[in-house]
């Protein structure tokens, strides 16, 4: 394969490639290469970028506006855990056709916890999309993003694209292997943790803990309300699903000021797409992670053998 | 001395200090009060299907009081209004933000339900 040729090739399933860029041309020439594939086969081609200077260089650089799905990846994937289930609702609008979609969740100014979840999200996007008609195009910005932020797209991306060409990525992995995240543990709080061990009558208390902390934060009522609706939601789950209790701890995180609340408990969550699934209204189970997802911030989840870990994270002030 | 602080919500009647529904004095419905979750959810599903089944017309949810609700309490709402049929509506005064968010998230094509503006 050479440098400009579009990826054009008949496929099936899910294509998954990362584009590595260092300059504005290299970013439009690639992505506007990808999105003109998507035009010229009559499918719908959905852009999330961050920021609005991108999407009107995009725009621009494209010609095709009107034709292409824009939208700022910094409002829809704030948390990345919401771009799974905005990608599938844009995939199920016209299920009869390939979806081309560009999506940037990786920018420079990332804090650490929400860029461990991109890259969670990336991982993912590999088991949510493994037999779809979906090819996903990501920008890697080379000249912006650390050596890390590389070496991790090239774990979650199958095939990687730059000036030169495209081939696979040596480096690829199992995204059952990134999901248990052995390798990289949430990092343990400094400075004033509250902790609070709750059991099934005790879900009140957690929530005046949780307001209690809010308001000395600086939530916003309403902020301070979804983050509450969120925690208990996941307190539901542990005292519903695993018949025992668990443990709330809430601290504030000075690195990205924002108020973190982590519920533990002994339960084991083995499906990788928990909470990125769109979920039937009316179900009993899959709603509370999914509605934490669209309520907080940032969620953290890690589930193993020794239980499971739910960090939900809310901008402070 | 040490003050032992009450623990509404707790088991049996406990639970009543956690949330109050009382009939409303001019139209058919209910003032809720308090806080709906898992300990008291079905004091609110028993309070509704009374209702239903008592009286014809829309019925009304005063919510003003209401300083929580959660999923299972917004969808014991949304499951009574879908039930009431014959273009009876439910129509909720106040409601919490988050039940407001809660609702156009996971039912957004909902109907037969209202809720008052902020």
């Amino acid at each position: 394969v050479t440098a400009g040729s579009a990826p054009t090739v008949a496929v099936s399933g899910l294509v998954h490639e990362a584009l590595f860029y260092r300059t504005t041309e290299e970013y439009l020439a690639g992505v506007g290469r990808f999105a003109r594939a998507g035009l010229e086969a009559g499918d719908p081609v959905l852009v999330a970028v961050p920021g609005r200077e991108k999407i009107d260089a995009l725009r621009t650089a494209t010609a095709v506006d009107g034709r292409v799905a824009f939208a700022d990846m910094r409002r829809v994937g704030r948390n990345p855990a919401r771009i799974i289930p905005f990608v599938r609702a844009f995939a199920d609008w016209q299920p009869d056709r390939r979806l081309w979609f560009v999506g940037e969740p990786v920018w420079p100014d990332r804090t650490d916890p929400e860029y461990q979840e991109c890259v969670r999200h990336e991982a993912l996007l590999n088991a949510a999309f493994a037999d779809a008609a979906v090819s996903i195009f990501c920008p890697y910005d080379m000249a912006g993003l650390d050596q890390l932020a590389i070496a991790d797209a090239c774990r979650t991306h199958p095939v990687l694209v730059d000036t030169v060409g495209s081939r696979e990525s040596p480096r690829y992995t199992d995204p059952a292997v990134l999901y248990a995240a052995e390798d990289r543990p949430l990092p343990e709080p400094s400075g004033d943790v509250d902790m609070l061990p709750y059991g099934r009558d005790d879900l009140h208390l957690i929530r005046g803990l949780v307001r209690y902390r809010a308001r000395l934060a600086g939530l916003s009522e309403d902020r301070a309300d979804d983050l509450l609706t969120a925690v208990n939601e996941i307190a539901t789950n542990t005292v519903s699903h695993t018949g025992a209790g668990g443990t709330l701890r809430i601290w504030r995180d000075a690195a990205t000021d924002r108020l973190v609340c982590e519920l533990r408990d002994g339960g084991r969550i083995d499906d990788m797409l928990a909470g990125r699934r769109r979920p039937d209204p009316e179900a009993d189970h899959g709603r509370g992670l999914w509605l934490a997802n669209q309520f907080c911030d940032l969620v953290e989840l890690r589930s193993n053998g020794a239980g499971t870990t739910v960090r939900l994270h809310a901008a402070a002030g | 001395m040490s003050v032992t602080p009450p623990r509404p919500g707790g088991t049996g009647a406990a639970a009543d200090d956690l949330l109050r529904i009382s009939r409303l004095p001019t139209a058919v419905g209910v003032r809720v009060d308090g806080e709906v979750d898992l300990s008291t959810v079905d004091n609110l599903r028993r309070a509704l299907v009374a209702l239903a089944m008592a009286d014809n017309g829309d019925v009304h949810v005063e919510l003003s009081g209401l300083r929580f609700i959660d999923l299972a309490g917004a969808t014991a709402l949304v499951q009574f209004a879908a039930g009431l049929g014959d273009g009876r509506r439910l129509l909720i005064e106040h409601p919490p933000t988050s039940l407001r968010r809660m609702i156009r998230l996971l039912w957004p094509k909902l109907s037969g339900i209202e809720l008052s503006p902020p």
